[in-house]
């Protein structure tokens, strides 16, 4: 290895400098670099501009929307007119003399549509623009669903396009009362000689005249008192052997009835049950009465857009 | 000019730069402060399912969308229909849902399906189906979407009719005409034959006479009922009821199933 490329190894380029012309750049440069640092340093301790921007942060308010959904309590179009149930009105019939309002009605969110009570009927008003009212003479509801009903208004004058609104004024909730009673039974077909009296508050009390179990069927007749806005009544009968055991029961199928002072209940023999009545020594009549009380409310639906037809 | 004047000049250049960007930070930061800005997003539009994510409401009745099953040219869509209204029994048709099933009070019927190159077909349903059948107009073609365009809302209008009890004798009732076709006097009892002659309309549901004297023993008979009176001294007329529903169209516009947004 020579000496030469070995210095030439550790040559620098500013090994150099000292040899080259004096730059004529080179004052512009430190002044530019000096200014820059002087400035700097003035700025900053007579706290000028950069300290602006320390004291005052920006103000900025960001309002973020999550999208979180809404929970309404009822379906839409619904209004409240009993605990946790609402209605909609859906549609006016005109005839003759008579206009009916027909609604549905649903459960609030959350609420068991089996469980929820559901007034049997009620005082409602129809309104005119005109200024004029009409009050209800029936609440109706079809066999299997409580979640359709209409309200019927006796109207000779009225036509279409009149109605404004229809307000509940009073609504018939109802009282569950029950009872049982305990009969000797005999044979098929089980009848009673006497009117049986079933008391069931203080105020209502039951009365069943005529009451028949046969091989697969049964009826009873029965007439409430004590309940001036009617009652719906239903009963099962179930038939139990000397040591209490079941052996069978009659049963009525479900149906939406109306408020009455009286009535019939058709009942059925159930079965997987045996099929015949052998063994039964005495019948549970086991009762549920529903009888109306009136709530003074005032709930308004508006019949802005609904349908009107014959 | 010397190298001090060259300094000098650099100097001057550098205090002007600082003093230029200084003065245009502060400038922004000012008008950041003094005007504070606010972010807005979006409305939140979405209403939490009834029953199951996915969910489509008509009125009161949740429409649960199935599957969408293509097969030579045919597009079948299944869905369910839950409730909200008011029930005699419990529902137990779709167990798993976010709360108890009601009563159906509204019923699809009227639909369209749009294709990916944008052609229509339409389709129809009744009131007991879970499915909708389309046919592709072109067998290439793939479905973009399907919206229900109509549907019936369950309504009860109370109807009753008075008909004397006597051979032939009939009554007008909202949704057909009842007749007595026959007075059967037995030893013991009465029997009456009634009979029904309703519109042909697949959707009237539900037409339900029932005498509205609880006296008299009902049973049905094709094309109407039997009613029997315990004795041989009937009354002179019958009142009987409609107590079943109506089914009223409705036309809107619900989009059930979107290509797009399906995984």
């Amino acid at each position: 290895m020579s000496r030469i490329d070995y210095e030439e190894l550790l040559r620098s380029p500013l090994d150099d400098l000292d040899s080259r012309p004096p730059s004529r750049v080179a004052p512009l440069v430190s002044g530019l670099v000096v200014g820059l640092l002087t400035a700097y340093l003035v700025f900053t301790l007579l706290g000028g501009d950069g300290g602006a921007v320390a004291e005052a942060p920006p103000e900025t308010t960001t309002t973020t929307v999550t999208a979180a959904a809404v929970a309404p309590e009822y379906a839409a179009g619904y209004v409240e007119y009993a605990p946790d149930l609402a209605a909609r009105p859906e549609k006016i019939v005109v005839e003759d003399n008579v206009v009916t309002v027909a609604f549905t009605s649903v459960v609030a969110r959350g609420a068991d549509p089996a469980t929820t009570p559901w007034p049997h009927g009620g005082s409602w008003s129809l309104e005119t623009a005109a200024g004029v009212a009409l009050r209800s003479d029936l609440v109706e509801f079809g066999v299997s669903s409580p979640g359709a009903f209409s309200v019927r208004f006796p109207a000779a004058t009225l036509g279409p396009g009149e109605f404004d609104t229809v307000r509940l004024l009073e609504r018939w909730d109802t009282d569950e009362l029950t009872a049982t009673v305990s009969l000797p039974f005999v044979g098929e077909p089980m009848r009673i000689d006497e009117p049986l009296s079933v008391p069931l508050s203080e105020e209502v009390t039951l009365l069943i005249p005529t009451l028949e179990l046969g091989r697969y069927q049964g009826s009873i007749d029965w007439t409430i008192s004590g309940a001036e806005l009617g009652a719906t009544v239903t009963c099962v009968a179930r038939l139990r052997d000397g040591d209490g055991g079941l052996v069978g029961t009659y049963e009525a199928s479900p149906s939406v009835d109306a408020l009455s002072q009286s009535g019939r209940i058709d009942l059925d023999w159930q079965r997987p049950f045996p099929d015949t009545q052998e063994g039964a020594v005495t019948v549970d009549l086991e009762w549920v009465v529903d009888a109306a009380t009136a709530t003074p409310t005032a709930v308004e639906f508006s019949l802005d857009g609904v349908a009107v037809g014959a | 000019m010397n190298g001090a004047g060259r300094f000098g000049v650099g100097f001057l250049i550098g205090v002007i730069l600082v003093s230029a960007v200084t003065t245009r930070l502060a400038g922004d930061e000012a008008t950041t402060t003094t005007e504070p800005q606010t972010s807005l997003g979006t409305t939140p539009t979405t209403i939490e399912p009834w029953f199951e994510p996915g969910e489509v409401m008509i009125g009161a009745t949740a429409l649960l969308p199935g599957s969408l099953d293509v097969k030579d040219g045919i597009v079948t869509f299944h869905y369910d229909l839950v409730g909200l209204a008011p029930t005699l029994v419990e529902n137990e048709t779709a167990p798993g849902l976010a709360m108890p099933a009601g009563d159906v009070l509204e019923f699809p019927e009227i639909w369209q399906l749009t294709t990916e190159s944008g052609k229509t077909v339409g389709s129809s349903t009744g009131p007991r189906d879970s499915s909708v059948r389309f046919e592709m107009p072109s067998p290439d073609d793939e479905v973009a979407s399907i919206t229900l365009t109509g549907w019936r809302v369950l309504i009860h209008i109370g109807d009753s009719v008075s008909v004397p009890l006597e051979n032939g004798a009939s009554g007008e009732l909202r949704r057909g005409t009842v007749t007595v076709s026959a007075v059967l006097e037995q030893s013991i009892s009465t029997v009456v034959h009634i009979d029904f002659e309703g519109a042909e309309d697949p959707w009237q549901v539900r037409v339900d006479l029932r005498p509205l004297d609880p006296h008299w023993n009902v049973s049905s008979r094709q094309a109407g009922m039997q009613l029997t009176w315990n004795g041989t001294d009937p009354p002179p007329t019958i009142v009987l009821e409609d107590a079943g529903y109506d089914l009223v169209p409705v036309s809107g516009s619900l989009l059930v199933y979107d290509a797009a947004a399906t995984p």
